[in-house]
């Protein structure tokens, strides 16, 4: 394992959603039932327009988009079986050139 | 449509769903990018609820081409941003392919014509031993250019047992009288009706039950979407314009779903219909157009010729029914086997799959899973009752899915309109529906109990509609024995159509012992296990074990595997409820395998 892969393993914490909205109520201002409630809003409004086709763009950190996996078969190493997966849709989230920048800064840090 | 939302776009949404002002959200925005991006630096991971996970990962160094040099380069290690969308989003996001489930793919078809595949299964209950015939037999009824003389001949001759197919239905029927019947003149509407009523939850994952692994007996075949019904209908009674009504069809549906998604859903998966049949069989020009005109004067005679025959048994209806018995009575039984599945692998989830065994689960489940339910379960959103107007595509269990969040609750529709509603799998247009509040029947998608009961009372209806409505021998109820009856050739030896009966009858029956919940499963094969039919089964089934790995750790493999071991002796049932739990257990919406 390189030393990089070390460094990192070794410093994996969660920002979990608890800290995030407690985070975002402190600058804010506003409680931490708002925030999450704008949150959430957040999410919905993303998703169904990731839904209807559209892409989302976060300044600074990226864009969400929608794309489609076609219909595969899968199948069943236990038994050989196959099956038609039907095709979905994902989101997926492209990061900004701004962010890319900075992963590629924290490679050379480290 | 594909425009491009910018983050003051979104700050103006977000504005106006939220009720803050725009400044505001503006800001919101800022500081929530903000502090992702620190976190993001920061902890290497940050999780929002209702979007998703953000996720700095490290790629390990590995080799690779240059594309334009097509040197050996090493890509160093480098750090990549992956992001894992929250379930809500993802089953938003997913909401245009929503009503699709995997589905399983017969033994040894070619993976490309699925479509194919299940025209080839209805033959295979006309006439079942020689595929050959099967094949020629299919072309001419479906493409019209049949290319060989014997084509022709083997259409002719398989017609009659079409027919006879058809004529099982009314025995049962004439019980009861229940189901309305359908002029022939209009099969295209009543069937769209049908499809479009089918609650899809079951229709979708039930081909695997119905698709033993290797070509059955007169299996029912398999449906694959609400298409299907349609295509062993028009098949059936030898009816040419398949193609059109199929796209009839495949248009209603996309009233349902987005359409640029489906059209391409359709494309994929029509395309490759044909092609299997069409170069396997070659012939002159002129066998081609003499084909033609012979196919269609087949078919017309055909097709008179069953009117005639069919007619005063009142089996118009009857063969409208198999239709719809073969392919959506059986969703209780494939409930049943969801649950049977589950149980062998001991991996409950928190689906509710109602008990096999209690003919009324509901009261018996009721205080387990009350004890336990309460507590996490979160309130659903109060539905208040309301009423609307049915429209093509419509069926019942997408308005339960608007209203309730979760399509099993279509039966309180169902109950809440009995009186207009004869037949769950019919919805006719136009109707007026009650859609009841949801505290009416406590519906609740977060409670595992009100689901319980929903898919309780699901099966209750699905196997009523039977009891009263299942013209055919293979509208299968878990709870009766009819098959048996059918099994023991009580209803005729030696004679053609009742044959196919016995078959539906040990097919169904062995389905029908694993629905009672012998978790065992041992006991209900054994009766059957005397036919031939499941003796070459289980033969193939061994074949089958030599897939098995060790790895898979889910409960019906488990079982596929153990059947596997043992001799051929018409265990299949057993083995082929652990294969379909592959099937079952995706149908819980929004998984796939």
């Amino acid at each position: 394992m390189s030393n990089l892969a070390r460094k990192f393993r070794a410093h994996i914490n969660t920002m979990k959603n608890k800290d995030l909205l407690k985070e975002l109520a402190t600058r804010m201002e506003w409680t931490s039932g708002e925030v999450s409630d704008m949150l959430s809003k957040l999410g919905s409004i993303i998703s169904t327009s990731l839904s209807e086709g559209d892409t989302v763009s976060l300044d600074g950190l990226g864009q969400f988009e929608a794309k489609k996996k076609g219909e595969r078969i899968s199948v069943n190493p236990a038994n050989g079986m196959r099956y038609l997966v039907p095709p979905k849709l994902v989101a997926v989230f492209k990061p900004s050139v701004a962010l890319k920048g900075k992963l590629k800064e924290m490679e050379s840090h480290e | 449509m594909n425009s491009r939302i910018s983050t003051s776009d979104l700050a103006s949404q977000l504005a106006q769903a939220s009720g803050k002002d725009a400044e505001q959200s503006e800001k919101f925005l800022r500081e929530f990018i903000g502090i992702v991006d620190e976190g993001l630096f920061a902890d290497r991971l940050v999780r929002v609820n209702s979007i998703g996970t953000f996720k700095i990962i490290l790629v390990e160094k590995r080799e690779s081409i240059d594309v334009n040099t097509k040197e050996r380069i090493l890509i160093p290690e480098h750090f990549k941003l992956s992001f894992l969308p929250d379930k809500e989003m993802r089953s938003i996001v997913n909401k245009p392919f929503e009503a699709f489930d995997t589905v399983q793919i017969e033994e040894g078809t070619d993976l490309e014509s699925l479509r194919t595949t299940q025209d080839r299964e209805t033959d295979d209950d006309a006439d079942e031993p020689d595929t050959d015939e099967i094949l020629r037999e299919t072309a001419p009824v479906r493409e019209e250019p049949p290319t060989t003389e014997i084509a022709q001949e083997a259409n002719e001759e398989d017609h009659p047992t079409v027919i006879i197919m058809e004529e099982i239905p009314p025995i049962p029927e004439e019980e009861d009288d229940a189901p309305p019947p359908i002029p022939e003149e209009a099969p295209e509407e009543s069937l769209t009706a049908e499809t479009a009523v089918l609650p899809e939850d079951e229709m979708l994952p039930m081909p695997a039950p119905l698709i033993p692994p290797i070509p059955p007996p007169p299996d029912p075949p398999p449906p694959e979407d609400p298409d299907e019904p349609e295509d062993e209908h028009e098949n059936n009674s030898g009816q040419p314009d398949y193609n059109d009504i199929y796209n009839d069809k495949k248009n209603t549906e996309q009233n349902n779903l987005k359409e640029e998604y489906m059209d391409n859903f359709n494309g994929n998966r029509r395309k490759p219909g044909p092609v299997p049949y069409g170069p396997g069989t070659g012939g002159s020009l002129t066998n081609n157009v003499a084909a033609v005109i012979l196919a269609v004067v087949i078919v017309v005679l055909v097709i008179v010729l069953a009117f005639m025959l069919l007619k005063p048994t009142k089996s118009k209806s009857g063969s409208g029914d198999i239709d719809r018995s073969e392919v959506f009575s059986l969703p209780s039984q494939n409930r049943d086997l969801d649950a049977n599945a589950n149980g062998l692998g001991g991996t409950i989830e928190d689906e509710p799959f109602d008990e096999p065994i209690t003919p009324d689960p509901a009261p018996v489940t009721e205080p387990k899973s009350g004890k336990k339910a309460p507590s996490k379960t979160k309130a659903a959103p109060y539905v208040a009752q309301s009423s609307i107007t049915t429209t093509k595509g419509d069926r019942l269990n997408l308005i339960a899915l608007k209203y309730y969040g979760d399509k099993v609750f279509w039966v309180y529709i169902y109950i809440a309109n009995q009186t207009k509603l004869q037949n769950p799998d019919i919805l006719p247009v136009g109707l007026t529906l009650t859609v009841p509040a949801s505290n009416e029947y406590d519906i609740n998608r977060y409670s595992s109990l009100s689901l319980r009961k929903a898919y309780a009372l699901q099966r209750d209806i699905l196997n009523n509609k039977n009891s009263f409505g299942a013209a055919s021998t293979n509208g299968a109820s878990p709870r009766s024995n009819q098959y048996d009856q059918y099994g023991n050739g009580q209803y005729g030896n030696g004679n053609e159509g009742y044959d196919y009966g016995s078959d539906y009858g040990s097919d169904y029956g062995n389905d029908n012992n694993n629905g009672s919940g012998e978790y065992g499963g041992d006991s209900g094969a054994g009766d059957y296990g005397s036919t031939g039919d499941y003796g070459s089964e289980s033969g193939q089934d061994d074949d089958l074990g030599s897939y098995g790995s060790e790895s898979f750790d889910d409960g019906g493999f488990e079982g596929a595997k153990a059947t596997n071991k043992k001799p051929a002796t018409g265990k299949s049932s057993i083995t082929n409820r652990s294969v379909k739990s592959v099937t079952a257990r995706p149908a819980a919406p929004g998984r796939y395998l």
